[in-house]
């Protein structure tokens, strides 16, 4: 409670000190520049703009003052100030009004000093102020007001993400001759590339009635193998691996291969079978490329195989991507669209292991993701 | 049941990768039924047309060849609904593209020696202690069935063909546990002068007959 107290008299104290003081405000205080989807840009460069926000700022004093104002914050070049890590923004500043008359705007480096530069409108640089200008000498009043135009930029290689991100940083405009200050607050939201996988028949493979009379008694009997196409499709060139972990998990027969799905178990608990599910390269197209090549990871996207053009069993753990450089080490190629007709190759456990008492039902279900890289 | 969701809920909330990744999923199924079912075939499957001399081929139209018979059995371990279909295994070399027609091989040339088909007759079956037998057929892998009749079936490559003891059912193929049917096998050559006669031609079909449980 007593730091309650305490709080309250400090407010107080600000208050009173600028009860006779400048009043400055500004028409909004967050710069929401929206949510930012990686899509196929027209005319790609090494930046993209988010958008431009408009707004006014508007400084009243109780009598004729120094109306200069300042923008803090931190600097990303001479003229723009740092979004995060990724990006930027630009103030421009227009439309000055000395009490309500039109003025030119002049740009000091420090406060006190002669402008450096004197315009209509100008880009109002990082710790720079801005002062409105009077038969070319920056002139003091009572009201100041002024229109600003912010632009924000992504550095295109900072727009695809992995996961949803958003970018906040804060500037603020303060009144020199008051020491009054207003937050600038910008914001920009950024979705992950996203890619949507589909498999053919709705991702079911069907085996049908397998009779007794078909399936090996003291054996593992081999199913024919059945196709399914695999299409990826993502909204922009993303580079993209696939895993599938099994919904059966431990029901495989065989060892502990990250390949082998499990087929579910009989009513006696009995292990019925495995599948793997196995990418031709040779029958996997993505985008224009006239050939594209596998290659793993089994390190999470740390270190890749040498692309190339063998059959791989797709894992639970390993990552499996497409380049179109064969031998390459660099990982999966940024694609768009992908098509692959895989092949199902399923495994039925000996019949003697199984309770054959009922029908015994094969219940394979497996997950395909996609892992942005 | 709370210690289930305590488990639960922070796989669901912080896995990374539930975040990052599209997922599609997979599904494999299928059922091992205890059915068995053994067709089994006249001559070990083998029908012999023995030697046939090039004068008594057409020219310029195929030759229709004696009707030969086999006798085709199919004894399962229990009364079993299923169906037949026949693949051929000298695919692509049959003259006429139809499912109901069999590839007789190709010459030394390379040509198409011939085709056959094989007749299912239900008025020639018997099953169990069935007095009357009715076919039907299903071109969509068993979904839907045909009203049952009594008219002669030529077998296919890709439709499924069964027998039921119901006249005018569309609820395909009933159980049967053993049935007995005579088949009539029609083959035909390629017109004379499509062929390569320089040399013996041999009469090379190859088919298998599968049971497909429904």
């Amino acid at each position: 409670m007593k730091r309650h107290y305490c709080l309250a008299a400090l407010l107080l104290t600000g208050a009173a000190q600028a009860q006779d003081d400048c009043r400055l405000d500004v028409s909004e205080s967050l710069l929401d520049f929206g949510s930012i989807r990686r899509v196929i840009d027209p005319a790609p460069g090494p930046e993209r703009l988010l958008g431009e926000r408009r707004l006014s700022m508007t400084l009243d004093c109780p009598q004729s003052s120094d109306l200069s104002v300042f923008y803090r914050g931190l600097a990303a070049s001479a003229e723009r100030l740092r979004f995060t890590q990724g990006g930027s923004y630009r103030v421009h500043v227009h439309g000055g009004l000395l009490d309500g008359r039109a003025v030119a705007l002049g740009l000091l480096a420090a406060s006190g000093q002669p402008p450096i530069a004197s315009a209509q409108a100008l880009d109002w640089r990082p710790e720079h102020g801005i002062v409105p200008m009077l038969n070319g000498l920056p002139a003091h009043g009572r009201s100041f007001s002024l229109q600003l135009a912010v632009s924000a930029y992504a550095e295109e290689r900072a727009t695809p993400v992995r996961d949803a991100v958003t970018w906040d940083t804060t500037g603020r405009i303060e009144a020199a001759g008051s020491g009054r200050s207003r937050a600038l607050r910008l914001q920009a939201h950024f979705a992950p590339a996203a890619c949507t996988p589909g498999l053919s028949n709705g991702g079911t493979v069907s085996f049908g009635k397998l009779s007794i009379n078909d399936l090996s008694r003291d054996q593992d009997t081999r199913l024919p193998a059945r196709p399914l196409t695999l299409t990826v499709a993502c909204d922009g060139p993303t580079p993209f691996a696939l895993v599938m972990k099994d919904n059966r998990d431990g029901s495989a027969t065989g060892g502990l291969d990250e390949t082998a799905y499990g087929l579910g178990v009989d009513a006696r608990g009995q292990k019925i079978g495995r599948y793997y599910l196995t990418v031709d390269p040779a029958q996997v197209s993505a985008d224009n490329f006239s050939r594209v090549y596998r290659t793993d990871s089994t390190t999470g996207g740390s270190a890749w195989s040498i692309a190339n053009s063998s059959p791989i069993d797709v894992g639970a753990r390993s990552l499996l991507g497409f380049t179109p450089a064969a031998g390459s080490t660099q990982g999966p190629e940024a694609l768009q669209n992908l098509s692959a007709l895989l092949s199902l190759k399923a495994f039925i456990a000996p019949l003697d292991s199984l309770d054959l008492s009922t029908e015994v039902r094969l219940d394979g279900s497996a997950t395909l993701e996609i892992t942005y890289l | 049941m709370t210690l289930r969701y305590l488990i639960l809920a922070p796989l669901i909330f912080f896995n990374p990768l539930s975040l990052a990744a599209s997922s599609v999923e997979l599904s494999v199924d299928g059922l091992i039924t205890p059915m068995a079912c053994t067709p089994t075939l006249s001559a070990a499957g083998l029908v012999d047309f023995g030697k046939i001399s090039q004068q008594d081929l057409n020219l310029t139209t195929g030759t229709r060849l004696p009707l030969k018979s086999l006798n085709l059995t199919v004894t399962c371990n229990g009364a079993a609904r299923y169906a037949l279909r026949m693949r051929d295994n000298r695919d692509g070399t049959a003259h006429v593209n139809s499912e109901i027609y069999y590839g007789l091989g190709l010459d030394g040339s390379g040509n198409k020696v011939g085709v056959y088909s094989v007749k299912f007759d239900p008025k020639q079956t018997v099953a169990d202690a069935v007095p009357y037998l009715y076919g039907t057929e299903s071109t969509t892998g068993g979904v839907a069935w045909r009203t049952s009749n009594r008219n002669p079936i030529d077998i296919g490559a890709n439709s499924l063909l069964g027998f039921t003891d119901l006249e005018g059912s569309t609820a395909g193929p009933s159980g049967i546990q053993t049935l007995n049917s005579t088949l009539t096998l029609e083959a035909v050559i390629n017109a004379k002068q499509n062929l390569d006669l320089s040399s013996d031609i041999r009469m090379d079909g190859s088919a298998t007959l599968e049971v497909t449980y429904l």
